[in-house]
């Protein structure tokens, strides 16, 4: 589903992004995981044509991205949720949502989309008519989702999505995630909370200073020396 | 005496609220304090010049159409290059497009001011129960709230209106749902071109007169309107429109002749007081705030 080669990101004279390499399979959970300024974000916010990179080769769905507008490549299915959750506080829970079904071309489905989207995050239903800047941070968290997947991800990049929650509400958004992927859905999650992203991804990247540092499988992380080393000590 | 005050005060409230709504429309979208928004209104003043001989149906149509497609192509070739570029050079280029634009009209048309009276038949005075005013207030009155209400229906109904406010509150995420950055922003150009339009033919109407500077005194009240307002806010322009329009009539009104000068002096006064106790304008925009 993506390919990622040799990817370098700067911002003016500091490189942000040092020539990383990474691969997310159809149907795959992947996790990015790494300290405060690693370079995760911006790797997300460059796969999804809001940054320029330096250099490096980004292949998505089979096709070579070049100088992509960000909009193109929401139509194109790949769709980022970015750190913070940004929902439109002056618009409605249901202004919101309808500006997501509006990039989607294809009227056919549209009603079920919105069905399953209210299926996975009920409260949104019920908060349909008031204010996106009036919902607590979870509701927020959720409403951001819920844009993505009307959308119709192809690709769904989470940066960070439990950050600023409360412990209780993290692990609903991890189970979300865990519920998106066992639906079929192919997820590349960035996350400063390694254990549990471990726990569920099928397979992670560290990043460390810009760079990779370790890829493997949950089981293979917790072993490695490096990993545990770099970031991983403290928290699993 | 009190009733004609206040129908003076609402129409021009009126028109410096179209004009402020004009600029607040682009700022709130991409940051630009567009400077040549008065020339647009200078466009509009020279279409109807041109076109003042055929029926005033055709004077409004050539003339939105025009001034609609002048603020699109303004938008394509000035400012689209240095989108992102940060607000003082957006500002320069808008100063630049100004005065390209005012010293083409001065090379095409000439430097001094020409009579136009296409709409010579709104000076009529009319009397409304006990108020006597004019036909062109009452047009006035009656276009802004037509415009405000097609413009609040726009933007509250329509998924391009919605996209509008989604894009000036957050616009890199609106481009991350899939709104077109350069749709909503060209959107925003042609509609603050039409209320260029519109303030071109009320302002023509009442002075009969164009010349190359005539937008130079509505782009600098939008912008003093928009200010007051609060920059970012679509109802604090209007509001701020209003405000204006209000103290510089009861200025002109109860000032005592002597004085009746410095009038627009003192107007400006008042705004510099009012922004000394509210230096974010009255209803400050919090995604303003948050960048300060």
């Amino acid at each position: 589903m993506l390919a990622v080669e040799d990817l370098a990101v700067s911002y003016g004279k500091v490189t942000a992004v040092k020539g990383i390499s990474l691969r997310v399979g159809e149907g795959e959970l992947v996790g990015l995981i790494g300290a405060n300024g690693a370079g995760k974000s911006t790797t997300l916010l460059t796969l999804s044509g809001v940054l320029r990179p330096d250099r490096g080769n980004i292949v998505f769905d089979g096709k070579k991205l070049g100088r992509r507008t960000p909009e193109s490549l929401v139509r194109d299915g790949l769709v980022l949720v970015p750190e913070g959750r940004h929902v439109f506080g002056r618009l409605t829970v249901e202004e919101n949502l309808r500006l997501a079904a509006a990039a989607v071309r294809s009227s056919a489905g549209k009603a079920e989309d919105l069905e399953r989207v209210f299926e996975l995050f009920p409260i949104l239903r019920e908060r349909l008519r008031g204010y996106a800047g009036r919902l607590s941070g979870g509701e927020q968290q959720q409403l951001a989702l819920a844009r993505a997947l009307l959308l119709r991800p192809k690709l769904l990049l989470l940066d960070e999505p439990s950050l600023g929650l409360a412990p209780l509400l993290v692990d609903r958004v991890f189970d979300t995630v865990d519920t998106l992927r066992a639906d079929g859905a192919t997820i590349l999650l960035v996350e400063q909370n390694a254990s549990q992203t471990l726990a569920i991804a099928d397979r992670c990247y560290v990043m460390q200073a810009g760079a990779i540092q370790a890829e493997g499988t949950a089981s293979e992380l917790q072993s490695s020396d490096v990993v545990s080393s770099a970031y991983l000590g403290t928290v699993v | 005496m009190g009733f004609e005050v206040a129908v003076n005060a609402l129409s021009l409230g009126s028109l410096y609220a179209l004009i402020a709504l004009g600029i607040a429309l682009v700022f709130g979208i991409m940051e630009l304090i567009n400077f040549a928004y008065g020339d647009l209104v200078m466009v509009g003043g020279y279409v109807i010049l041109l076109t003042h001989g055929e029926g005033w149906l055709f004077v409004v149509g050539a003339t939105v159409v025009a001034v609609i497609v002048c603020a699109v192509l303004m938008e394509r070739i000035a400012f689209r290059p240095v989108r992102g570029a940060d607000p003082a050079t957006l500002l320069v280029t808008s100063f630049a497009v100004s005065y390209l634009l005012e010293n083409l009209a001065r090379i095409i048309f000439g430097a001094r001011p020409k009579t136009v009276d296409a709409f010579s038949m709104l000076a009529n005075p009319v009397d409304v129960g006990p108020i006597s005013t004019t036909t062109l207030d009452l047009v006035t009155l009656a276009v802004t709230a037509a415009f405000l209400c097609g413009l609040a229906l726009f933007l509250t109904r329509s998924t391009a209106g919605i996209a509008m406010r989604g894009a000036a509150e957050d616009f890199r995420t609106a481009r991350l749902i899939g709104v077109r950055a350069n749709r909503v922003i060209a959107m925003a150009f042609a509609i603050s071109g039409l209320a260029a339009a519109i303030v071109a033919m009320l302002l023509l109407a009442q002075s009969g007169t164009i010349s190359p500077t005539i937008g130079l005194v509505p782009a600098l009240v939008g912008f003093v309107a928009t200010v007051i307002g609060g920059l970012g806010r679509l109802y604090g322009a209007v509001i701020g429109g209003y405000v204006l329009g209000l103290v510089t009539i009861l200025l002109q009104s109860y000032l005592p002749l002597s004085v009746l000068p410095y009038r627009d002096a003192l107007v400006f006064g008042f705004v510099i007081v009012l922004l000394l106790l509210r230096p974010q304008g009255l209803f400050p925009s919090r995604a303003l705030q948050e960048r300060v």
